[in-house]
């Protein structure tokens, strides 16, 4: 009965997180664009710049309210689910949590208000004031949870006595080890993910030869970005796996498949698609590639890298899921890459004008087949971070079955099964409405903000 | 000095809460209401709500979050034990929510008018049921839960549960009268003093319930200084109620009966804390209990303690930008998008 609980409560953190996830990515990234097309707006006082503010910010809000109605259940899942990890680790996780909700989420909410309904309400600064907070307290909402998430990854300063967490130096244990690549590589992911989005229905109307001129505004806006956050990732992702390497060595292992560590002056292969056995403890077959993975683990040639049956199985993650999930990640790293420079190329030769644009029917499906890419790196890259963690929630310290509530597995299903339905049939209407959303495409014609006067104007 | 954290903290977690009581309790009483007449009217009703309840659902965010962090042990002993009224309750608020969403982008307004209401009626139940199922003698064993899933389900919290509701109807109605004009208002009004008499007469029962049936309850009411203070927010509850219906009636002022409902939500408020006191699940696990080390409370004050201030700051500044009554529907209206399909 225990062993079900486990299972099924991590089924529904599982499946509320990934779902949850979804909007959060996009509402990041979508808000700091709304922040880009403001400033624009105001410095050139160009109208196609608050109709992209407008725009984007429709879908802003949809996104938003989905992931607020999401994710409040995630906030009180801990409770309902984990009230013995909640008990043990309040004093760290729930702080970080409150801090997220006081400073952060708060903050986006209220001013979200004035961003949106006070375009004749308050001073073009003050609005341009409210949508910064609006970023500002979405960036910082990822912020405390990555630092929230990254403590069960790489707890520092606490101690263990008798089976009670001691948190011994909150700064340390804040800023974690893991908490700056964490971080930045998800807050990085978000901007990505945004720009496959928006330039995949910017792409859209471009190919439908609808409104070419106001889409391919927003798309080079993308692309200028993507030529910076594209490879940036990449990096940030390699550094991410040497973070790894060092603090959780069982997870690295997991991700490479890597079962056998390679004796000192030898190197070890790199797997590059395996069939893991975990009761075997090894690979049904394996395609190898030799000295790959001593150079893309230690950045050297006969580098020592610890495989998976140096930890007792009881210790060992699942194998399969971040193995996979890491290559799926890899290759849509590379893929966004690609389509970014696709995107410089045709910039380059003059193809992103407004006649000649909407011809690239092969370029554009391209990008607009690519909208789903970054939500599902962004989502395998959180599965290989979490599943690769087990069998601790915080790793090293509490086994993610003493964490567990000690709710009737029954109830528990039931619950789980209800999250699965309802958030199955939210994205379905999500999908549905940004479609309708897209379909109408920009309002170019309703009048101008008239904003509040402040004083200092009325003397004209 | 060891004393003062924890019941600082405490403080500091019923400010949101019952902000989140009062304001989003409007916001889900009209939700309610809203049930009970046709689409034409709906439209004008929700139109009440604003663009503020995001702003007014960060408060439970916010209190949820300090119930985690200062009190651990309690979040997770009522969460785990409240377990399905909980999530009940946050069904419901995802309901609302994305129905407000979709609503506003959909043709189908009915149906999205529809479970906007159902949404705030679970939501309202769920919350009834977890304050009712507090009482309900949960069987608590070296920090963990150890009774049944349905332990929070019996007569006294059923009371409760559906007094809560009236009382969100009541603050509902109130927040329309004041937010609206014409014939929604009138309605409102009748509304107002139906769903005000219910709340009055369910708190009655649920005091005298109380009072006779839980002894610690009593033994707490007997003790000083309850002994004084009891009495005084008892008779401000039901002033406030009193109030609320003999305003309501009257033509004069719309906002009146608004802010008698918030009197009797802020008297509730104290009548319930102070009557369990120093109990936070009431009488298995106190405040003093439940509350993180006092290292944790420290570092908490920095972070989340200090930005409560400025937080409450800026929310008056954004419930002043969006003061007054509402005019034509304008939450509805939404520029971003070509009305005109292609």
């Amino acid at each position: 009965m225990e062993y079900a609980a486990v299972d099924i409560a991590r089924a529904q953190f599982a499946v509320t997180t990934i779902f949850h996830m979804l909007w959060p990515l996009l509402s990041i990234g979508l808000s700091l664009l709304m922040v880009v097309m403001e400033v624009l707006w105001l410095r050139t006082g160009d109208e196609i710049y608050y109709r992209q503010v407008r725009y984007w910010s429709v879908l802003f809000i949809l996104t938003f309210g989905i992931g607020v109605a999401s994710g409040v259940p995630l906030e009180f899942q801990f409770g309902t689910n984990w009230s013995r990890f909640s008990a043990s680790t309040g004093n760290i996780v729930g702080n970080l949590l409150a801090f997220e909700a006081s400073m952060s989420f708060a903050l986006e909410a209220a001013f979200l208000a004035v961003f949106v309904f006070g375009w004749n309400r308050v001073s073009r600064r003050m609005h341009l004031f409210s949508n910064i907070m609006v970023a500002f307290g979405a960036s910082l909402s990822a912020f405390w949870i990555m630092a929230a998430n990254s403590w069960m990854q790489t707890p520092a300063g606490a101690v263990v006595e008798g089976g009670k967490i001691t948190i011994t130096n909150y700064l340390q244990a804040t800023f974690n080890p893991d908490l700056p690549i964490a971080f930045t590589h998800i807050w990085v992911a978000s901007i990505e993910t945004t720009l496959f989005f928006v330039g995949g229905i910017c792409a859209w109307h471009i190919i439908r030869n609808r409104n070419v001129d106001f889409f391919l505004r927003t798309f080079k806006v993308m692309v200028i970005i993507g030529i910076v956050v594209a490879p940036l990732q990449i990096f940030l992702g390699d550094s991410s796996g040497l973070t790894v390497i060092k603090h959780q060595p069982a997870k690295a292992a997991a991700m490479e498949a890597d079962w056998v560590t390679n004796p000192p002056d030898t190197s070890a292969p790199w797997i590059l698609l395996a069939d893991p056995n975990q009761e075997k403890q090894d690979n049904n077959w394996e395609i190898k590639v030799p000295y790959m993975l001593s150079i893309l683990s230690t950045h050297s040639l006969k580098g020592r890298v610890i495989g998976l049956r140096d930890f007792p199985i009881e210790d060992q993650p699942p194998v399969a899921p971040p193995f996979y999930a890491f290559r799926v990640m890899v290759l849509l790293g590379f893929f966004m890459l690609f389509l970014v420079l696709w995107a410089v190329w045709q910039w380059f030769r003059a193809r992103l004008r407004v006649e000649s644009a909407p011809k690239d029917k092969v370029f554009w499906n391209f990008w607009l087949y690519a909208i789903p890419a970054g939500f599902l790196a962004t989502e395998c890259g959180w599965i290989v971070r979490e599943v690769g963690r087990q069998p601790w929630v915080v790793y090293g310290i509490m086994r993610t079955s003493e964490g567990v509530s000690s709710v009737n597995a029954a109830t528990a299903a039931t619950s789980l099964t209800l999250f699965i339905i309802i958030y199955l049939t939210l994205l379905g209407l999500f999908i549905y409405f940004t479609g309708r959303i897209l379909k109408k495409g920009p309002d170019l014609s309703s009048p101008l903000p008239t904003y509040k006067k402040i004083p200092t104007d009325t003397g004209r | 000095m060891g004393e003062f954290l924890p019941l600082f903290w405490y403080f500091l977690l019923v400010v949101p809460t019952a902000l989140f009581i009062i304001l989003d309790g409007a916001d889900l009483g009209i939700g309610i209401l809203s049930l009970t007449t046709n689409e034409s009217r709906r439209s004008a009703m929700l139109s009440a709500i604003g663009p503020l309840w995001y702003a007014n659902e960060t408060w439970l965010v916010v209190a949820g979050a300090i119930l985690f962090g200062a009190f651990p042990l309690a979040y997770g002993v009522m969460l785990s034990s409240l377990y399905i009224p909980a999530m009940v309750f946050l069904f419901g608020l995802v309901f609302r929510a994305v129905s407000v969403e979709f609503r506003v982008h959909s043709q189908h307004k009915r149906f999205w008018g529809f479970t906007f209401g159902l949404g705030c009626l679970l939501a309202v139940l769920g919350q009834g049921f977890i304050f009712g199922g507090l009482f309900s003698d949960l069987k608590i064993e070296s920090g963990s839960f150890v009774g049944g899933p349905w332990d929070w389900l019996n007569i006294n919290s059923s009371i409760i549960a559906i007094g809560v509701l009236s009382a969100y109807a009541m603050v509902g109605a109130a927040q329309i009268v004041n937010k609206t004009e014409g014939d929604i208002l009138a309605q409102n009004r009748r509304l107002l003093v139906g769903s005000a008499s219910a709340a009055l007469a369910l708190f009655i029962m649920v005091i005298i319930l109380m009072f006779t049936g839980h002894a610690p309850i009593s033994l707490i009411w007997l003790k000083s200084p309850q002994v004084y203070l009891e009495p005084i927010f008892l008779f401000t509850v039901i002033g406030g109620f009193i109030m609320t219906l003999v305003r309501s009636s009257k033509q004069r002022s719309n906002k009146a009966p608004y802010i008698w409902s918030v009197v009797v939500f802020v008297g509730t408020a104290a009548l319930t804390i102070s009557g369990i006191f120093p109990y936070f699940i009431p009488f298995s696990l106190s405040i003093a209990q439940a509350a993180s080390p006092r290292s944790s409370l420290i570092f908490m004050l920095f972070g989340a303690g200090m930005i409560l201030p400025i937080i409450i700051f800026y929310n008056i500044y954004v419930h002043r930008v969006f003061a007054g009554k509402v005019y034509g529907g304008e939450a509805e209206k939404c520029n971003g998008v070509n009305n005109n399909e292609y």
